[in-house]
């Protein structure tokens, strides 16, 4: 089988127009798409430099004091100073701050507490990209709310700029996203009842929303989820190029040479397995290598992680071959081109799109999604993010073995189809 | 040796070939000639094992080997019709790679490249790609890998198509010599009379899918031993001159090209006075006036009603 290999690889690299489409489009792709699309995945915000001003028009401690006064007017039995304290350290405002200040959100958000004219002219100057301003009783009307169920609640406004509305709307979900989760907590509290000072107590510091990635690893970014995706797009390319030429093969009767040869038909066949599996392996690890050496934003750390990469890509570049002996056989089962042009022009475009090489699918259907997750580009995508992302073994192994019982059945298939030695 | 026992082969309601028998001996140069379209090609991808026929038999020293197609294929050389190579290798690359597949190996495979580009005359060009040859440099090659495996029968299906002059020259010395010097057996088919008439000691004459005549050239040729062949070449064409002559007592066949007119006549005929006669009363001037002996094409005219090339 190793003649078979080492020709079919060393036609394939003569073809320099090929060549240069299967290794060069999907890193350009890669750029233009990681590049144009920055900002959807939760790794890109990392990037951004988000200035705002605060406006404090509230009295915190006040508003503490005064829900204190209210409950006791109620006759509620409470020790003042223990739940002073503990409103104080879980104020609404500190909730705010606290998020402001974590993690992920520190690096890309600062935060600057001015007056309402200096935030204005800040504002206006382009300084900050919004305005978040805290009205006056705010902590108290949120606490009355949130404790005694009275009145209608806080509220906060947020004041975009006329410039860079891309950033304030960042912002702004930022805060939605904050707010939303400080509610659901007070509305738990709520149904727990009377038990809501208690736990108020007990949790004072409780970890409000923020951004925070699923892994210890730093967020998905564009160029990353692109490298891996166009790259996992173009590797089905290689399939219907190798079976194009196994046309060109049997149209021009090389093959019929192979048979006169003595060789059995399936080691052709098996042959065109082999060296797709070895080009799609040699063109990913060289996309892979080549975008986590020269493209900012995608990172592949240390040998454990490579090593994933490189598993990964061999089940893939297994499955794609499979698939290059498929399109062979149904191309020489009828003698004609069109199986290996229609994956080429449709089906591949088709496979990139369910498979989310374009963008994440789950964000359109969930259908598609589904489908995306049974198709083999779309399998091997999901591992590398997965894995890249930081998550187990454990969590790729299902997909893995995916890919191994797509091959299993591409491969049976082809046999099948296969026409043998009489052919032509 | 090589025989193959009443081939058929039938693609759907159409009969490529049919019930065709043919035999090679060892060291013979047979050709198979036809027009385009015979079922020359169908009839050797048959003998060649290649595919099988609806009925009939192909056998090898008297065994049948449709069954057992490795029995025969090892000494077999085929050259087929198209370039059958692969254009982005060199013509080192593509024996290199043929070579192995026949399970040739090391000094071994080294010595038989050396030895066929030699035969075809490409040593020099080896390291080019297939794609940078010429016409005649690819077919060349072509029939090179054929050789590669050192077969003892060479089956080559119109090996000179689509060729100059010289390369086909070329190709048509390195048959013979490949038949008269290294003892080669080969089956040559062409649509080309003048190359079969050159190259075979024995012709198969085939025509819708069936064999019509066979013999060698002389006893192809005795089909026609009582006739012969009238060529006149006019000065204008005139079709109520051609009439006259489809019409003269004495002339059995009228072929038309152009100005020039094919009478196939019983030998000994004496009818140039006559044909003077009309073509002065039709105002039909005669250029010149030739009496040959019969060739291949006109037996092929003669047993087809039509010529070989049409």
């Amino acid at each position: 089988m190793l003649p078979f290999l080492k020709k079919d690889m060393t036609v394939l690299v003569r073809d320099r127009t090929e060549l240069l489409v299967l290794l060069l489009m999907p890193l350009i792709l890669t750029v233009i798409l990681g590049f144009a699309l920055r900002g959807m995945m939760a790794g890109d915000i990392g990037d951004l430099d988000l200035r705002v001003a605060v406006v404090m028009e509230d009295d915190a401690d006040a508003g503490v004091e005064q829900i204190i006064d209210d409950l006791e007017s109620a006759g509620a039995t409470i020790d003042r100073d223990s739940l002073t304290d503990s409103l104080s350290e879980a104020e609404p405002i500190q909730i705010y701050q606290s998020a402001f200040e974590s993690g992920d959100l520190a690096e890309m958000l600062t935060v600057e507490y001015v007056s309402k004219s200096e935030a204005q002219d800040a504002l206006e100057e382009e300084e900050v990209a919004a305005v978040l301003t805290f009205p006056d009783e705010f902590t108290y009307d949120v606490l009355q709310k949130g404790i005694l169920d009275e009145g209608d609640g806080g509220e906060i406004t947020i004041q975009h700029g006329t410039e860079n509305q891309f950033l304030s709307t960042i912002f702004e979900d930022v805060v939605v996203q904050i707010t939303e989760q400080f509610n659901m907590e007070l509305a738990i509290s709520q149904i727990v009842g009377e038990d809501a000072i208690a736990m108020m107590e007990q949790q004072p510091n409780s970890n409000l929303g923020g951004l925070e990635s699923v892994t210890d690893q730093d967020p998905l970014s564009s160029i990353q989820y692109y490298a891996f995706g166009m790259a996992v797009m173009f590797a089905l390319y290689v399939a219907s190029t190798i079976s194009s030429k196994a046309y060109l093969e049997n149209h021009y009767h090389v093959f019929h040479r192979i048979i006169l040869s003595g060789q059995h038909p399936l080691k052709y066949l098996l042959g065109k397995v082999g060296s797709t599996t070895i080009l799609v392996f040699l063109q990913m690890m060289f996309l892979i290598t080549i975008a986590s050496t020269f493209l900012s934003g995608f990172t592949i750390r240390g040998m454990e992680q490579w090593a994933g990469v490189g598993l990964i890509t061999i089940l893939f570049a297994f499955c794609v071959g499979t698939i290059a002996a498929l399109l062979t056989a149904v191309s020489m089962r009828g003698e004609s081109e069109v199986i290996s042009n229609i994956f080429s022009f449709g089906i591949v475009s088709i496979l990139a799109f369910v498979g989310g090489s374009f963008f994440p699918t789950s964000q359109i259907s969930s259908v598609i999604s589904e489908i995306g997750n049974w198709v083999p580009n779309g399998i091997a995508l999901n591992a590398f993010l997965q894995w890249t992302q930081g998550l187990s073994l454990q969590f790729i192994t299902p997909l893995l073995w995916k890919l191994v019982g797509l091959s299993v059945l591409f491969l049976c298939i082809s046999l099948l189809v296969f026409p043998g030695k009489k052919v032509g | 040796m090589l025989e193959a026992v009443g081939l058929r082969k039938v693609f759907k309601k159409n009969v490529a070939v049919d019930d065709i028998n043919l035999y090679l001996e060892e060291g013979e140069s047979v050709g198979l000639l036809g027009p385009n379209g015979a079922g020359k090609s169908t009839a050797i991808s048959m003998i060649s094992t290649l595919m099988d026929p609806t009925s009939g038999d192909v056998k090898w020293n008297g065994e049948n080997v449709l069954k057992k197609p490795n029995k025969i294929r090892n000494v077999l050389g085929v050259v087929p019709q198209d370039i059958a190579l692969y254009p982005e290798l060199s013509a080192y690359e593509n024996l290199k790679f043929f070579g192995k597949l026949y399970g040739l190996k090391g000094k071994e495979l080294e010595l038989k490249i050396t030895s066929v580009l030699d035969i075809v005359g490409l040593e020099e060009r080896k390291n080019e790609q297939v794609s940078k040859y010429s016409g005649g440099m690819k077919r060349r090659i072509n029939i090179a890998v054929a050789l590669i495996h050192d077969p003892q029968i060479i089956i080559m299906d119109e090996p000179t198509v689509g060729i100059d002059p010289q390369s086909r020259n070329h190709i048509l010395e390195m048959v013979r010599r490949l038949n008269t010097e290294k003892g080669m057996t080969v089956l040559y088919t062409s649509h080309y009379m003048e190359e079969v008439e050159r190259l075979c000691d024995r012709i198969y004459i085939m025509d819708h899918g069936k064999v019509i005549a066979t013999g060698t050239k002389q006893e192809l040729i005795s089909i026609l031993s009582s006739e012969e062949t009238v060529l006149l070449t006019l000065d204008q064409s005139k079709q109520s001159f051609t009439e006259r002559m489809k019409n003269l007592d004495g002339v059995l066949q009228v072929i038309e090209n152009d100005t020039s007119l094919k009478l196939i006549v019983p030998k000994g005929s004496r009818l140039l006075g006559s044909i003077f006669n009309i073509a002065e009363s039709e105002e039909v001037q005669i250029v010149s006036a030739n009496i040959q002996v019969p060739t291949l094409e006109d037996v092929f005219l003669h047993l087809t009603g039509r010529k070989l090339r049409d």
